[in-house]
Parts: structure tokens; sequence; C-alpha cells
């Protein structure tokens, strides 16, 4: 089954501006974990917001769970996909932990029997059940993100798409927040999007899609993302510093299949190299 | 200018139920023209720390000299004004604080409250748009129609046309993009570099304390933990780990490189290519 596609769209935020995205294609299995990445204005946050219907675009069609985006449709479809956003300020609606996950399932007329297991449920998925009465403004910034991931996720969504989740958060959040997402995927068979920056959140993806002025400059796996070094530098991406080691000693005659996205990784390949010298 | 804090403690909303301690006897000196990195997890105390630097909090006891300011409680009042001409603030997400029509006005929006003569302002904010690579046409925009990174240089040129001899940074590139990132460090360090202005940044990213600081202070529940140089820090991974910091990514390859092969590698600000050369030299030498 195929959790989102996009079919020759175009999208501008106005008529006398550029197009956005041009002709734009994309498709994601159900299940895959996919991060996408690229510069910022490179087009990612307005895929994700076409892909919930909060954009509509002006050519072409979307999909989500093989079913076309319309304006009639867009309520069930946001049911199919959550979002979570970059701010963990603006998410919050309710006073507590309990009342915020619980309204988006009010919205949707979820009986309250239905609903208080579901608020459990979602609590427990990202390990914040101790938060239920907290006020949502006293947790720290990555309990607030999983607030917003308990949200999302109560609604029972197909698909979790994270839009910079993680940008704002200190490291300790930013590890919170993969924690969650990898445990998400383990428990539940659920499509995963995570557009992000963040190398360790690429490291945990199946396929990386590295996004360049409104077009796919590179639809690939994780481990082979590097391998175009070159090309990904000159659309302005940073090289994580053990790639950049890798390539280097490379010059001096130690090879590397893939390019190591770990530390541990490029010491061992080096180490085996040495040893055969 | 130096900056000095003698016995500093600040607490929030005193006397009520929410009063909260966020600094505790804080002794500190940054010297004239120094760049020293302030380290710590979220709640650590330090933006509260920042904050008294330019007289936006005062302490609550003890007292914060700032070249020839003194700020304590019991001072009587003073023209804050003088010191905040000469201690610029970016502040977390400084983008949330543009209000103005256009992106002239917001950088024009200083200089006026603080008497710049007239016929300097333009000359600034040209320069000022220069350093951090925007182009003139977005002086007339609204600063709403750009993208996040552009706002942000808009939010750093306004506190850079004022010329501030001390700069303070509360992770002033949080959010940002990598490339982003890099331009906006670059540029502060340039600047510190060219005017000698004493910079004090607040960061996550320790690589970026690692490359830029003279000199790394690290907070943990509102105290000082640990200072040092760079090297003297991060020679402390234990100590680290304590507050909730992770080493730079260089520190602790070079680490697993040393366990692996028993060759130690001194980490000198080389880049990937002469670090590659030292490892390699060094193995050819086993
Ligand atoms: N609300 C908007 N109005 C007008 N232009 C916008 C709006 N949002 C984004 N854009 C423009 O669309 C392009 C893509 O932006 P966006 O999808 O937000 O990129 P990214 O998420 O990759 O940073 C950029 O050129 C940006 O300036
Ligand atoms: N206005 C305020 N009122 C009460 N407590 C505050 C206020 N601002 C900050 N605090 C508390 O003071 C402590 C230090 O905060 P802060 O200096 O912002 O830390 P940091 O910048 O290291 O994240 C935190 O526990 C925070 O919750
Ligand atoms: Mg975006
Ligand atoms: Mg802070």
């Amino acid at each position: 089954m195929v959790a989102i596609e996009f079919r020759d769209v175009y999208f501008r935020y106005n008529e006398d501006t550029p197009w956005v995205l041009k002709n734009f294609n994309l498709k994601i299995e159900s299940k895959e974990t996919v991060a996408i990445l690229g510069h910022n204005g490179s087009g990612k946050s307005t895929i994700a917001k076409l892909a919930n219907g909060l954009l509509m675009p002006q050519a072409g069609e979307i999909f989500i769970d093989d079913r076309k985006i319309t304006p009639t449709n867009v309520w069930e479809i946001r049911q199919k996909i959550g979002m979570v956003f970059q701010n963990p300020e603006n998410q919050f609606v309710g006073t507590t932990v309990r009342d915020d996950v619980a309204f988006g399932l009010e919205n949707r007329a979820i009986a309250r029997e239905e609903m208080l297991r579901r608020i459990q449920e979602s609590l427990q998925q990202v390990g914040m059940e101790a938060y239920e009465n907290h006020e949502p403004h006293h947790l720290s910034g990555g309990q607030k993100q999983r607030v917003a991931i308990a949200s999302v996720m109560a609604i029972h969504p197909q698909v979790l798409l994270l839009d910079e989740a993680t940008a704002m958060l200190d490291p300790r959040g930013k590890k919170e927040i993969l924690a969650t997402v990898l445990s998400l995927k383990e428990q539940l068979a659920i499509t995963t999007v995570m557009i992000t920056h963040d190398l360790q959140e690429i490291s945990i993806a199946d396929r990386v899609i590295v996004m360049n002025k409104g077009a796919i400059f590179k639809d690939t796996t994780t481990d082979k993302l590097f391998n175009s070094h070159q090309e990904l530098q000159s659309i302005g991406l940073t090289i994580p510093l053990s790639v950049q080691l890798a390539i280097e000693l490379e010059q001096y005659g130690y090879p590397f299949s893939t390019y190591p996205l770990k530390q541990e990784e490029l010491i061992e390949t080096l180490w085996k190299s040495h040893l055969k010298m | 200018m130096e900056i000095t804090f003698k016995d500093v403690s600040y607490t929030y909303q005193p006397n009520t139920p929410f009063s909260h301690q966020a600094l505790t006897n804080m002794n500190l000196t940054i010297r004239d023209q120094e760049f020293v990195a302030v380290v710590g997890h979220t709640g650590s105390g330090k933006s509260t720390l920042l904050q008294h630097i330019n007289g936006l909090l005062i302490p609550s006891s003890g007292e914060v000299q700032i070249g020839s300011f003194v700020l304590s409680k019991g001072q009587k009042k003073q023209d804050l004004k003088k010191l905040r001409e000469k201690v610029g603030v970016v502040f977390q997400y400084p983008e949330h604080q543009l209000f103005e029509e256009t992106v002239e006005r917001d950088i024009r929006f200083a200089m006026e409250n603080f008497h710049i003569p007239k016929e300097d302002i333009q000359p600034r904010i040209m320069e000022a748009l220069a350093q951090v690579n925007l182009e003139e046409e977005v002086l007339a925009k609204s600063p709403f129609e750009l993208s996040g990174g552009q706002m942000r240089r808009v939010a750093i040129a306004g506190v850079l046309a004022m010329k501030p001899e001390v700069l303070i940074l509360d992770e002033p590139t949080a959010g940002l993009d990598p490339q982003g990132q890099q331009a906006i460090m670059d540029l502060f360090y340039r600047i510190h570099k060219e005017r000698g202005t004493t910079t004090i940044l607040v960061t996550h990213q320790m690589a970026d304390a690692l490359a830029y600081a003279d000199r790394i202070i690290v907070l943990a529940k509102g105290s000082m933990l640990m200072e040092g140089t760079p090297e003297q820090v991060f020679a402390n991974p234990d100590l680290l780990a304590e507050a909730n910091l992770d080493m730079p990514e260089v520190l602790t390859l070079l680490n697993h490189f040393e366990e692996r092969f028993g060759i130690h590698i001194a980490y000198q600000r080389q880049s990937a290519h002469d670090l590659a050369k030292e490892m390699i030299e060094k193995l050819r030498e086993t």
C-alpha cells in the first residue's frame, strides 16, 4: 500500500510568486521510515502541509493511503496523517496534558470510554503517562514534543510526520524524541516521515530524500547517502565529520565501501584495513 | 569591556510560592575581548546569567560589574540605557521580536532609540546588512515575508548596527539549517576578531564551544560546575556527563581512535584533511 503519493503536483503560495513545487512526484510506501532533508526554503514544510491538506495544490493530485485528498475529505485525511511541528510552544490547547491529548479526540466525537483508553495508551507510547495532570507549559521542550506526538498518536494515524520536531530542543530533548520515534516504530506498524537536519534521526530512516529548490535531488538509502558527497556539498549540505575523514583517508589507500555515519564504523573499517597492510 | 560577577545570586519571584533560585553564588570574570561559551542543560541558569550583563536582571544579592557600570540591589538607579548601548544581545529566537513594517525600520529602530547621529545610520544599516549577507532588496520588505533564516539575520543585523563592545548570544543558531548555523557562527567570530568584541555565547553545540571559545563555563542548577579552556573542560567527560552534556564529536572520534590504535592525537583545531593526514602518518610509524 502507498502511504503518501504526490502525482505531478504544482504548488505556489501566490499567483505572482514562483512555483515552490513544480511537477513534483513522490511515493512513500506504507511502513517506511523516511527522512527528508534539504536547506531552508527547499520546500520540505510545503510538502508536509500539502500532505495533510493544510494547503491544496494548484495542479496535480495527492493521495494518502490510496485516497485522493479533496476539499471535502480533508478532515478524514487528517485522521490518517498526524503532524508534529517545530515549535513546542505553539502546539498546546489544553490546560493539562490529558486535556491536550483529549482535544483532538473530542473534536472527532469519540466516545468517552474509548477516549480515556486512547489517552492512556498514547501517553504510554511516548512515556508520558506519569504527567497526565501536569500543565503542558511546565514541561521541558522534549516532554512537550512527546505530548504533541501523543496527541497525534491518539487519533490512530497511519502516518506520523515530524517537521523539524527536534530543531528547537536541547540535546537531551532530541534524544527523547529519537527514542520515542524508534519505540513507536517497533510497537506499531506506522509510516514515519521525519523532516530533519539531524544526522542521528537520518540514521534511523530506511530511506533518505534530499530536497533542493523544490525538487527531489536525491532519493536513496541512509548508508548510500554520502556516496554523492560532492553533489550534496554543492547544494549546501554539511558532511558529517566521520564521512569527511573517510573521504580523506581514502586518498591514502584506505577504502570505504560505504561512508560511515557512525564514528565506531569509521574506526573499525580503518582498523580492518590497517591489519591487512 | 571586562565583566565581573561577585557572589551573584538571583531568585525569580521571591517571597511567593513560585520563588525559584536560578543562580547561586556566581563568581566569574570575563576579560576584555574574551570569547566565552556558557554551556549547561536547559534550566541550568544560562539565560538568567546573560540577562545580568545588560541589566535586564539585577542580582538579588551580590554584584555585577560591566566596565564602569556596577549593578547591585543596593545601587541607586543608573542610566541603563548607556549600558545597553554597549552591550548587544541576540536573544533566543530573536526574529520573534521583529515588529516593524519593513526590514529597514527594524534595523534602524535601536539606532534611533539610542540617538546614533542621523548621518551614521544609513551607512551602518548597509554595513550590517552586508555582514549578515543579506541583499539590499530585503530592506523594503516586511520581515514576515522572509524565511526563518533571513529573519534571524535581520534581527542580528539590528544588533550589529549598534556596534556593541559586548555581544551576548543566547543560542543564536538554534533552529537553523546546518549551513545557516555555520554562516552565523563564522560571522560572530569574525566580528569578535575584527572589532575585539567581548563575546559570550550560550550554546548546546559543544563543537561550537570547542571551535570558538577561549574559555568555557559549565553551569548546572544555577552554579558553576566547571570552567576552563576547551581543552581543560573536555578533559573531564565524567563531570560533563553529570551536567548532561555531550563531548564534541571530534574529540570522541579521537578517543575512539586512541582506544583502537593506542595512538594519541591532540586536537588543535585541525581540519578533517589535516586530521586524516596526522592519523596516517602516525599509523605508518607503528
Ligand atoms: N506562507 C508562505 N507564503 C509565501 N511563501 C512561503 C510561505 N511559506 C513558505 N514560503 C516559501 O516557499 C518556499 C519553500 O518553503 P518551505 O516549504 O517552508 O521550505 P523548508 O521547510 O524546506 O524550509 C520558500 O521559498 C519559502 O520562502
Ligand atoms: N521568569 C521566571 N520566573 C520563574 N522562574 C524562571 C523564570 N525564568 C526562568 N526561570 C527558571 O529559572 C531556571 C533557569 O532558567 P534559565 O536561566 O532560563 O535557564 P537556561 O537558559 O539555562 O535554560 C529554570 O528553572 C527556569 O524555570
Ligand atoms: Mg520547514
Ligand atoms: Mg535559555
